[in-house]
């Protein structure tokens, strides 16, 4: 009746999902904050991630693109 | 009854519920940025109508029951008429208008649903409600929903406080203008597909459209449009309930709840379980909420939010039962039932002026700015 293997993929792939793009951020807002050289880059290319992710949410939003 | 009466009567309530449905949900993709101050209320209202606008229009699969399953439909089981849709949408506007006027984020569709199984257990008796379904896609998801989003929710909070020093997290603002627009785009997508499904159903149980067909150009335009309006005009109370009074947000937090709740709803309707946005959205929220160091969640407010979930199908259910005996006595009954739905809109408005709750309730320091440059150009200049 209830789908608990369906339930327990969500909460795992959400997790994951959630968690990864707030370390990306955070990461990014640490990094870009510094004197040193190399730090403003790594940020850029971690803000670019979550740009990444952000795309893949419209991907999953917007029927069309996804064939369905 | 002509029957082009009642069509254009469930048309017109359709719709209206679709614009209830609207600024009932502009408060999970929005509660949050505006109490963070990363979009100011005007913006953030405008923002989620715009893109509730376009995902409506994005949407290509319009729902083959009305009911979600919930109502054994079709061949075999119940047919569910006009007028019982007319009376299970006058569950739905009554539930959804006094929710609100309490400020409490509960779900559309359960409302929706509830209007629907009240209608149709007085026209159809109550074993043409599938049991099994309405534990597995209404009760237990409900309990799930919020303690999913919560955990998530707790964890990324923890992660971006871990991460970042107090000076940096300003910058959570800009993520947040993100997270919020997926919410709402995400939302568009999904309900203003209920209302185009309901009304095309409809249609074609009348007669006048062909069985098997697509929503009309038309009914995706009107169910669009009555969503954004909705949405724009910002159902105030409950982005106070969601954004101020669970707890305080700060930045990180929004964005950490945000995050949680856009992978939340995202994974949720792809992955096949199904969970309400609203309650995913107030789940993060309190997560969050207890995430941070140093706040604290109101839990009274959450129990109250926790009780109204809980009262909102049967709620809704019992007004629609209402609705339905009245209609069912004929014409007279129907119209009746349209004017007294229309008197108990009046009123709840009438009632909810009395306490005022709109944009200018959210004070923010500098509306709609990310960082504040005046402060920074005053250092550079010194």
């Amino acid at each position: 009746m209830i789908d608990w293997m369906s339930f327990v993929i969500v909460v795992v792939a959400s997790m994951i999902a959630a968690c990864g793009v707030v370390t990306l951020f955070s990461l990014g807002l640490r990094l870009a904050d510094g004197t040193e050289p190399w730090r403003r880059p790594v940020a850029v290319v971690l803000f670019g991630l979550c740009a990444v992710a952000v795309a893949a949410g419209i991907y999953l939003i917007v029927p069309a693109l996804h064939g369905g | 009854m002509e029957p082009w009466l009642i069509v254009a009567l469930v048309i017109a309530l359709a719709l209206f519920f679709d614009f209830t449905n609207g600024f009932h949900d502009t408060a999970n993709a929005m509660a949050t940025p505006i109490a963070t101050g990363a979009l100011s209320p005007r913006v953030a209202v405008a923002l989620a109508a715009v893109l509730n606008l376009v995902g409506a229009f994005l949407s290509t699969e319009v729902a083959k029951t009305i009911s979600g399953g919930l109502i054994r439909e079709g061949e075999g089981g119940v047919q569910i008429t006009p007028a019982l849709v007319l009376a299970g949408l006058i569950g739905a506007i009554v539930w959804n208008l006094v929710t609100w006027l309490f400020g409490l984020p509960s779900s559309s569709s359960h409302a929706l649903f509830g209007g629907l199984i009240g209608a149709t257990a007085v026209g159809a008796g109550i074993g043409a409600i599938d049991g099994d379904v309405f534990l597995a896609k209404i009760l237990i998801p409900a309990v799930l929903a919020p303690l999913t989003a919560g955990l998530i929710s707790f964890l990324a909070t923890r992660i971006a406080f871990g991460i970042t020093k107090k000076r940096q997290r300003d910058g959570f603002k800009r993520g947040q203008v993100f997270t919020s627009s997926l919410v709402s785009l995400a939302h568009g997508t999904n309900d203003a597909q209920k209302t185009m499904g309901v009304i095309t159903l409809t249609l074609i149980a009348a007669g006048f459209q062909e069985p098997g067909s697509g929503p009309e150009f038309w009914v995706i335009a009107a169910c669009a449009v009555a969503i954004a309006l909705g949405t724009y005009s910002g159902g105030w109370r409950i982005i106070k309930t969601l954004g101020r009074d669970i707890t305080d947000v700060e930045p990180a937090q929004g964005f950490a709840a945000e995050s949680a709740t856009t992978a939340t709803i995202l994974a949720s309707s792809h992955l096949g379980f199904a969970l309400s946005t609203t309650q995913v959205a107030s789940g993060s929220v309190i997560g969050t909420g207890i995430g941070r160091k140093g706040a604290s969640v109101r839990w009274r407010t959450a129990g109250r939010i926790g009780i109204g979930w809980l009262i909102t199908l049967p709620a809704s259910g019992l007004v629609a039962a209402g609705a339905a005996l009245l209609a069912a006595t004929g014409p007279v009954g129907v119209i009746a039932d349209v004017v007294l739905a229309a008197a108990a809109i009046l009123t709840i408005f009438l009632v909810s002026r009395r306490t005022r709750v709109d944009h200018r309730h959210f004070h923010q320091p500098e509306p709609g700015q990310f960082v504040a440059p005046k402060r920074r150009k005053k250092e550079r200049v010194r």
